[in-house]
């Protein structure tokens, strides 16, 4: 199986660095996620990957080969577009058969996978039609099925799922997944939405302006964000974070005490400045004082089925939480949040590294 | 963003584009080179080489023919160019507005464009013709005194050729200013409205800037039309009376190839050249700099 | 930049008092009418004898319909030096018209392709001196034109003629060209790259098959203009393939003693068949390759 590791890659558009410095290992079979806001480079990575991006510096290594200069079309790689790219003037079956014709694969072989593939997809009534004909689900069908025939050890997503609507989106998502438990193939991701990559990834590699923020699997991602970049990008609604001083064992937060002893490796110096960050739905709302819960008044409550979105105020500061839908709490409450110890997240304030 | 090329592939384009590029430096550079150095010569029926300095440009502007060509080139722009294009921007806005039979109308505005020069000037040689023409339809009509000898006139004959000309090209500058129009943003007449803003107003300040690139598009497509113009000269009027109805094309063709004078022809075609890269690259450039504001 | 297709719905937002839209349609009308005439009359002078022209005015539809003057300026109008009429030059004009068309698009076609896809070097310059010498006046390239075509020998010949045609031709068609594919979307591009192909297969396979709409209005454009044109088939074509333009206005022009009208009218028609005919039979098409030739200027 094809494993894919970059070494110390760096791409230049003209004189303008644009990736620097990139390691990145890749085992066999792994589903990653290259996951980040638009520019943060993960495309122009995964081009490079494929072979369509000129590499200034370091290595591409697939399978175990430096395929750092080889033609896309060599490297055992198949690749999925945002806007599908099928031919216009082909049937389905042109499609999917087009590169496997080029490669001078056999006839029948041809027909055996594109069979195959039609099949695995469920596209087997529309071999015939032309894109046009077809709707946007379908053609990203296709454009997986195109992806599916070449028998590609490294499969490349840019960002497949942008142009479909909310349904068809979490439909595909699943078929993607499903797709790589029975192939099997090493899989690499590029998306912005962060849902995608929760879901999908078996690990996951958040950029922003072209420097690897974090490498992890979703859970440490979620659960140990090694910045503020990364526990805000991840986490919907997103982190709340608020202003602390130490003392000793604890940070004074606008006026209140907060225990954070649990929340750090190592202990820091009093009177040092940190942010802290606490995802929505660890912060309770509590009726009665408790020694660690901020005071803040209700300012909107959004309902949003399954629990409610609790949006609040304390002065300057805005707070999110979540309560139960059977919450009566509503605008212009006075209430407290209660701050967990252990679910809180430390983070320096000039440079955001988790601390 | 190109997607990185292949070397291979960037040779294969490169060799593509090598027959092009040796008729692109062959013609439109060497040879015109070639025949704006002819201009600085004495040649007359073949090229010599003997340098004359600016003496054939001297002859060429003391030459009471090209004189006469420019300032009937000059009248032709001045005339054509706004009439076609009032014409054609009514045509363009009445249609813009919605009328049934759309394609019907289209088809026949353009027709005339699909029509060679010659034939055009064949035509409107017959219509105007003072005995034939439609001077004698209205004198049958009962207008006895009717008459109309433009054609025949030295001084007024140019103005046959410019009617010509506008029947050829509004057609094709409608359909040019029509698409403009299109693109204009309903929501933008809605607007003018609600405003209250009178029609004319509102086309002449509001909308007409707004197609600029149209508008670029269509005077560009005129222009050329003015500096080119030939076959329809030769058909209608071959020049005359006289030299009344000459042209700039018409007296280099005439003077390269009857009248044997390479130099003096090389000097007016080299002129030529000037004038209309002095009007035409601005054009160009204005237009490639609003696309570029737009992108 | 794209043209609606049918007639627009009446757009209510716009000045739509009753009586302006009378005058609208009167006066669409009238310009109709006005630009129908000429065809009209040559129609009609065809048909007309001698006689009826004289007693008759323009508009006067002939007594009797005969091909008699057709047939004449077809097979016996004098063009010169010959008397064999004017299918003499509609041989030619096809001899000419055809193989321009088709060896303009090709060329227009891979070069337009070259300048698009591939970063080389020296392409944009070569695209832009292309593009401003297709605004040259024709007259400042004759004479080169006619040295040159001297010296490789085919001066007066066809192979002269066509050529000096795509010459002229590849300007407008390669700007037509390379503007289509800059609409190609990159990533079809990456995808058959992936998928293998090279420079030829992606061109064959995949491009052109997606170019016909544009293949078709250079098409259309193309053998309007060179079917109309006049003056590379007078200078280039020699006596031997004059095109039906040149033999045209050599049977009006150079005709002694008295004028038959009918004959020169007729004449003009026949010339003008082709290109109506492509005309009409294109409609949607011509417009289109005037509205993507009018978003390049």
């Amino acid at each position: 199986m094809t494993g894919v590791q970059l070494r110390n890659l760096g791409i230049r558009y003209g004189q303008v660095e644009v990736l620097k410095g990139i390691d990145l290992d890749i085992p066999a079979s792994e589903f990653i996620v290259l996951l980040g806001p638009s520019g943060c480079g993960k495309s122009t990575l995964l081009n490079a990957i494929a072979g369509l991006q000129d590499v200034a510096e370091g290595q591409i290594l697939i399978g175990g080969h430096d395929m750092t200069s080889v033609e896309p079309k060599n490297r055992g790689i198949a690749m999925v577009f945002q806007s599908y790219a099928l031919y216009p003037r082909m049937t389905v079956r042109g499609n999917l058969s087009f590169g496997l014709k080029v490669a001078k694969v056999a006839k029948p072989e041809i027909e055996k996978r594109v069979a195959h593939a039609a099949k695995m997809l469920q596209i087997e009534p529309l071999l015939d039609r032309k894109p046009s004909e077809l709707s946007g689900g379908q053609r990203q069908r296709v454009a997986i099925g195109r992806a599916v025939v070449r028998d590609a050890g490294v499969f490349l997503f840019d960002e497949p799922l942008s142009n479909l609507d909310a349904q068809l989106r979490s439909d595909l998502r699943v078929e993607i997944k499903r797709l790589h438990q029975r192939l099997k193939s090493t899989m690499i991701y590029v998306t912005h939405d962060q849902i995608e990559a929760m879901t999908l990834a078996d690990r996951i590699v958040v950029m922003k302006d072209r420097v690897i923020q974090q490498q992890g699997t979703p859970d440490e991602i979620y659960n140990r964000p090694a910045n503020t970049f990364v526990a805000r990008f991840v986490g919907s609604p997103a982190m709340n974070f608020l202003n602390g001083v130490i003392r000793g064992n604890e940070a004074v937060v606008d006026g209140e005490v907060v225990r954070i002893a649990s929340a750090v490796s190592s202990p820091l110096a009093d009177g040092r400045k940190v942010i802290i960050g606490i995802r929505p739905e660890d912060m309770a709302v509590q009726t009665d004082a408790t020694p660690q819960g901020l005071a803040v008044e209700v300012d909107v409550v959004e309902p949003m089925g399954p629990e409610k979105l609790v949006w609040c105020k304390r002065g300057d500061i805005g707070l999110s939480t979540k309560a139960a839908s059977s919450s009566s709490v509503k605008s212009g409450d006075k209430i407290r949040l209660g701050l967990t110890e252990d679910r809180l997240h430390i983070f320096d304030v000039e440079n955001g590294t988790r601390l | 963003m190109f997607a990185r090329s292949p070397s291979s592939s960037r040779l294969q384009a490169a060799l593509t584009l090598f027959p092009v590029a040796c008729v692109v430096l062959s013609v439109y550079v060497g040879g015109v080179l070639w025949a704006a150095g002819l201009s600085l010569t004495r040649s007359s029926m073949l090229p010599n080489y003997r340098f004359a300095g600016f003496t054939q440009y001297i002859n060429l502007f003391t030459n009471a023919r090209w004189q006469m060509s420019l300032a009937n080139m000059a009248l032709f722009a001045v005339i054509f160019i706004p009439v076609t294009l009032l014409i054609a921007y009514t045509m363009a806005a009445m249609i813009n507005r919605g009328v049934r039979g759309e394609n019907a109308l289209r088809t026949i505005y353009l027709y005339p464009f699909a029509m060679s020069f010659i034939v055009t000037g064949l035509v409107w040689r017959w219509l105007l013709d003072p005995t034939f023409g439609v001077a004698d339809v209205a004198r049958k009509l009962g207008f006895e005194s009717a008459s109309f000898d433009w054609i025949v006139n030295a001084d007024m004959a140019i103005f046959t050729i410019i009617i010509a000309a506008v029947w050829h090209s509004a057609g094709l500058v409608m359909v040019v200013l029509l698409a403009g129009l299109r693109g204009v943003d309903d929501d933008l007449w809605k607007a003018i409205r609600i405003e209250g803003i009178p029609a004319w107003k509102a086309h002449l300040f509001i909308i007409i800037p707004s197609i600029g690139a149209s508008i670029a598009t269509a005077l560009v497509l005129m222009s050329l039309t003015v500096v080119r113009l030939f076959d329809v000269v030769v058909a209608m009027t071959g020049g005359g009376p006289g030299i009344a109805t000459d042209v700039p094309a018409k007296f280099i063709i005439d003077h390269m190839f009857e009248r044997q004078q390479v130099g003096l022809a090389s000097a007016a075609a080299t002129t030529l050249l000037l004038l209309v890269l002095v009007v035409a690259v601005p054009l160009l450039f204005l237009k490639n700099r609003r696309k570029g504001v737009a992108k | 930049m794209t043209i609606a297709n049918g007639p627009t719905p009446v757009r209510s937002s716009k000045f739509a008092a009753p009586l302006s839209r009378v005058l609208v349609y009167v006066l669409l009308i009238v310009i109709a009418v006005v630009t129908l005439t000429p065809l009209y009359v040559m129609i009609v002078t065809a048909f007309k004898s001698m006689e009826e022209i004289r007693t008759g005015t323009l508009l006067s539809l002939p007594h009797s319909f005969t091909f008699e003057h057709w047939w004449k300026a077809w097979s016996s109008a004098c063009t010169g030096l010959r008397c064999e009429g004017l299918k003499v030059g509609f041989v030619n004009s096809l001899l000419i018209t055809i193989p321009s068309v088709a060896l303009a698009i090709s060329a227009g076609a891979i070069t337009g392709y070259a300048l698009s896809f591939w970063r080389v070097r020296f392409a944009n310059v070569l695209f832009a001196v292309l593009l401003i010498g297709g605004f040259f006046p024709y007259q400042v390239l004759i004479y080169p034109l006619v040295r040159i075509t001297s010296t490789i020998g085919l001066f007066t010949s066809l192979a002269g003629v066509i050529a000096v045609h795509v010459v002229f031709a590849l300007p407008v068609v390669t700007l037509l060209f390379r503007n289509y594919f800059a609409t190609i979307p990159i990533d079809l591009f990456k995808a058959a790259r992936v998928d293998g192909a090279g420079y030829w297969r992606f061109f064959f396979s995949i491009l052109l098959p997606m170019s016909v709409p544009m293949i078709a209005v250079a098409g259309i454009l193309q053998v309007t203009f060179i079917w109309n044109d006049y003056i590379v088939g007078l200078v280039f074509g020699g006596i031997n393939y004059a095109p039906m333009t040149v033999q045209l206005n050599n049977i009006v022009h150079s005709t002694y003693g008295e004028r038959e009208y009918n004959v020169e009218m007729a004449a003009t028609l026949l010339t003008s068949i082709l290109p109506l005919i492509v005309y009409f039979t294109s409609g949607r098409w011509f417009v289109r390759g005037v509205a993507s030739g009018a978003v390049k200027g």
